[in-house]
């Protein structure tokens, strides 16, 4: 391993260290957006004793990963990205409801409204940034977390790849953390498991990007049930 | 019902004798779309365009003029490998309707041998609810057979005044006859538009290189799921006393011991509900009471049990 990844930076041009920051200011668990108030479904399961373990938990993101995150918020993630790209804000608001038509719950939806909000007000008050130009897409009702998250990628000059990537990241994090705190698991636990779900991202973007557009959106039932029940649980860290 | 399946099957093969200079196809397509319209005699079928073997009766009235009652009728039973049934359902401004099937609906096994033509087998189903108007879509469950490849769509255009109360169920395989549902693909898909404006989608698809059907997230190895949305006119229920009813279906399946096999949730004037378990029975039962309950609420009507659904 050691040896293949020297080869790599060796033989890679360098990435751009402004870019890998925003990257990570980007998806940072720090982004005051509200993320970790929220755990998707995951407390309701650890409730009914669904996910008890390293294993479980591993399993239960993955899923989510494959057939939620690929089908759904990556897969028009990259139709936002392009929208952008185009200049085509009625592809991109298009695309902005279908993702929210997705959210199956009111946790799951309330998640992804209140978050797409919060990082539209602070993507408005960043100095560097000038988001001007999008305010029409900004002004928009109702926006997405994803779709947020794809107009702050764009502005900060991140390459497709990297946004995919970074909202994996935001998402596992997130999960993990959760999984951490309600499970529990322990720390070094949690930076193992980080490490292995992380390990199929590439293969999870390349899935999403080959989605015909009829074939966009894709349910976890039980998930979305476990959500739905969250919201009469009795005692609960998370929001719903 | 295999016998069913058996002469359809047969009726099928033994046809294209003739197609000799066109690719085989074996495609069965059927159409029926359907009008209703309040009339100074209440709520009628006012147009009905067939083509194929999907059929109605006339329309009946249980429950007085205002409300037309129908059955939707598929003689074959069942869908298989090449064909494509669509159907349309438009309610006109103010009138009413209820519709349901007096059998359940069925995707058989899908043809393996691909040189006589596609295995898909489709359903799509299409209901425009205008201004004020108001559809209660209540087919019997689709048994989804082992090996089946199909795609079972329901649109659901509705206006912000129109109010809607509709379910499937869907179960895979007879797993009661011991016949599993393990190789199989089938994709329910609910869309429901409000004018115009996608506002929810749902798409539960099954195929044997995913693990839906398997994983806890997903169906947790069940073979009933079934979903029940009820759409609110605007201004027919305030949020408080909506609020108020959420917690009462969800004492209802406290009361009936169902509260971890039936989930609701509400999105803006959209109700969902879902049911994921092992018998279509115990759902449909299920969905009944909390039809009843809603019904009142959501249309201004007792809910009185149509016959049908005692048989």
């Amino acid at each position: 391993m050691p040896t293949s990844s020297n080869t790599q930076l060796a033989s890679k041009p360098q990435a751009d260290p402004i870019k890998l920051n925003r990257l990570l200011q980007l998806c940072s668990a720090n982004l005051p957006v509200g993320g970790f108030s929220f755990s998707q479904g995951l407390e309701y399961a650890v409730e009914m004793g669904w996910l008890t373990s390293p294993e479980t938990a591993a399993s239960w993101i993955n899923i989510n990963l494959e057939e939620s995150i690929a089908q759904t918020d990556l897969a028009i993630l990259q139709r936002l990205y392009q929208a952008l790209s185009n200049n085509n804000f009625d592809a991109f608001n298009t695309w902005n409801q279908h993702l929210i038509a997705c959210r199956e719950s009111h946790e799951l939806l309330l998640a992804d409204l209140a978050m797409g909000k919060a990082l539209v007000r602070l993507l408005r008050q960043l100095n560097s940034i000038d988001s001007q130009a999008y305010e029409p897409i900004l002004a928009s009702t109702e926006i997405s977390f994803v779709s947020a998250f794809a107009i702050c990628a764009y502005l900060f000059e991140l390459d497709l790849l990297s946004a995919q990537s970074g909202y994996c990241w935001t998402y596992i994090d997130n999960q993990v953390a959760a999984a951490t705190k309600l499970i529990p698991l322990g720390q070094t636990q949690a930076q193992n498991l980080l490490f292995e779900l992380t390990e199929n991202t590439q293969l999870i973007i390349e899935k999403s990007n080959c989605i015909a557009d009829d074939d966009v959106g894709t349910s976890l039932p039980h998930l979305a049930m476990a959500s739905a029940w969250h919201e009469t649980q009795y005692s609960r860290l998370f929001r719903s | 019902m295999t016998t069913n399946a058996v002469s359809k099957e047969l009726t099928i093969t033994s046809t294209p004798t003739t197609q000799t200079t066109t690719p085989l196809k074996n495609a069965w397509l059927a159409s029926l779309s359907l009008e209703f319209s309040l009339t100074p005699n209440g709520s009628q079928l006012t147009r009905t365009k067939r083509n194929g073997p999907l059929s109605v009766q006339k329309a009946f009235y249980p429950e007085g003029r205002d409300c037309a009652h129908i059955y939707l009728l598929h003689p074959p039973a069942g869908i298989v490998s090449g064909d494509e049934l669509h159907i349309d359902i438009q309610v006109n401004e103010q009138a009413h309707c209820l519709v349901t099937t007096p059998g359940a609906n069925r995707f058989y096994r899908a043809r393996e041998d691909l040189t006589i033509g596609d295995s898909k087998q489709v359903q799509h189903c299409g209901i425009s609810v205008k201004q004020a108007a108001k559809c209660e879509n209540f087919p019997l469950e689709t048994i989804v057979y082992e090996g089946a490849d199909g795609f079972n769509t329901v649109d659901v255009y509705v206006d912000s005044d129109s109010s809607y109360l509709g379910w499937d169920i869907t179960c895979l395989g007879l797993p009661s006859s011991g016949q599993l549902f393990k190789h199989g693909s089938y994709t329910q898909l609910n869309r429901v538009y409000c004018e115009d404006r996608l506002i929810y989608h749902d798409r539960i698809s099954i195929k044997p290189d995913n693990q839906i059907h398997q994983h806890i997230a997903g169906l947790n190895n069940h073979s009933v799921f079934a979903t029940f949305m009820a759409y609110a006119a605007k201004g027919q229920i305030t949020d408080a006393d909506n609020k108020m009813l959420i917690e009462q279906l969800r004492d209802c399946m406290i009361a009936a011991d169902a509260q971890h096999k039936v989930s609701v949730s509400q999105i803006r004037q959209l109700l969902i509900i879902r049911y994921l378990g092992d018998s279509a029975e115990e759902c449909k039962a299920l969905f009944i009471i909390l039809w009843q309950t809603i019904r009142p609420l959501y249309l201004n009507k007792a809910a009185n049990v149509p016959r049908v659904w005692h048989t």
